[in-house]
């Protein structure tokens, strides 16, 4: 028998779907308002306030409200911290992958069939 | 949202963030302004028209930068694109570049004009060809959207028009050669903001 896995314990923070997207949509741009995250995301207003409170107080992400012509601009930021806490996920969860194909395609454990 | 982790999906997720700049059709206008001001300037002469490009080019952008503050940022949002600061697109940038002089070289010495001064000019629209199929191309690995690789193929393609209909006489199909790159991405920018404007109502605020 094959050595058993190894305990996984990913940033809960990060591994929840929903920040987990917001993460992504701000490490790829250098900000980004409210309404471009929701645009992007597909949540509700609630849902993305909260998440994003949550990955603030983490130090994940900062904002900033502004104040453009008539109306509040609230803009989010990555921080540095956010940004390694979403590169040690990725690369936390695709060697997690890697090991399971791996242990999927060895002879102790041949692929069953359905 | 799916629970289950891809990794291919989030750079997905990542790649459609990074190309929400592209999606508004003003990059094409906004070239078709620098490229269709250079053409007349080229074929009208340096005045008031070299002036026109250059105000084009030094100002346009900050003119697109309003017209996304007054109507592309309460449709879709405001962003800030992450800049380029990679050492490899710089690279490829002015390699493309420097590859399009040297296009014009080996085609005149091929040809056996290498002394004759005509048949530099008439190689001018290569140089013009490949340098602006460069920036698009550029933009198309930023954006993954086929219509910008269209238009650099399209505007390496009518280079090597206008050198191969051109006399020589003078740098003029450099001009025509710019006014047509500049027609069609006029034509493609106002459709792709025309059908932005539509798909995109004005969202509530924040």
């Amino acid at each position: 028998m094959s050595d058993p896995l190894p305990r996984i314990e990913p940033d809960r923070l990060v591994h929840e779907p929903a920040r987990l997207a917001i993460l992504v949509i701000l490490s790829a741009v250098e900000e980004a308002d409210f309404l471009f995250l929701l645009e992007q995301t597909g949540m509700t207003k609630g849902n993305l306030s909260s998440h994003t409170a949550r990955l603030e107080a983490a130090r994940y992400i900062e904002i900033e409200k502004t104040i453009v012509g008539k109306t509040t601009r609230t803009v989010y930021r990555l921080t540095d911290a956010g940004a390694h806490a979403l590169a040690l996920y990725r690369d936390h969860m695709t060697g997690v992958l890697e090991l399971l194909t791996s242990r999927a395609g060895s002879p102790s454990n041949p692929p069953t069939e359905r | 949202m799916s629970d289950k982790f891809d990794d291919g999906a989030l750079d997905e997720m990542g790649l459609r963030a990074r190309a929400a700049g592209y999606r508004d059709g003003l990059l094409e206008l906004f070239a078709a302004g620098v490229l269709g001001s250079l053409a007349v300037s080229w074929l009208v002469g340096p005045g008031s028209a070299g002036i026109l490009a250059a105000m084009w080019v030094l100002y346009g952008w900050k003119l697109v930068d309003r017209i996304r503050e007054r109507i592309i940022y309460p449709r879709i949002g405001y962003y800030k694109e992450r800049a380029d600061d990679s050492k490899d697109s710089t690279r490829g940038m002015l390699a493309f570049i420097a590859g399009s002089f040297a296009l014009m070289a080996l085609v005149v010495i091929v040809t056996g004009g290498a002394t004759d001064a005509a048949e530099w000019r008439r190689a001018a629209p290569l140089v013009s060809g490949v340098t602006i199929a460069a920036g698009f191309r550029y933009a198309a690995v930023r954006s993954k959207m086929a219509r910008h690789n269209a238009i650099a193929a399209w505007s390496a393609v009518s280079g090597g028009l206008a050198w191969w209909v051109g006399t020589g006489e003078s740098y003029s199909y450099v001009g025509w050669h710019l006014l047509g790159v500049a027609i069609p991405l006029a034509i493609v920018g106002a459709w792709t903001l025309t059908n932005f404007l539509q798909h995109h109502p004005v969202a509530d605020g924040e």
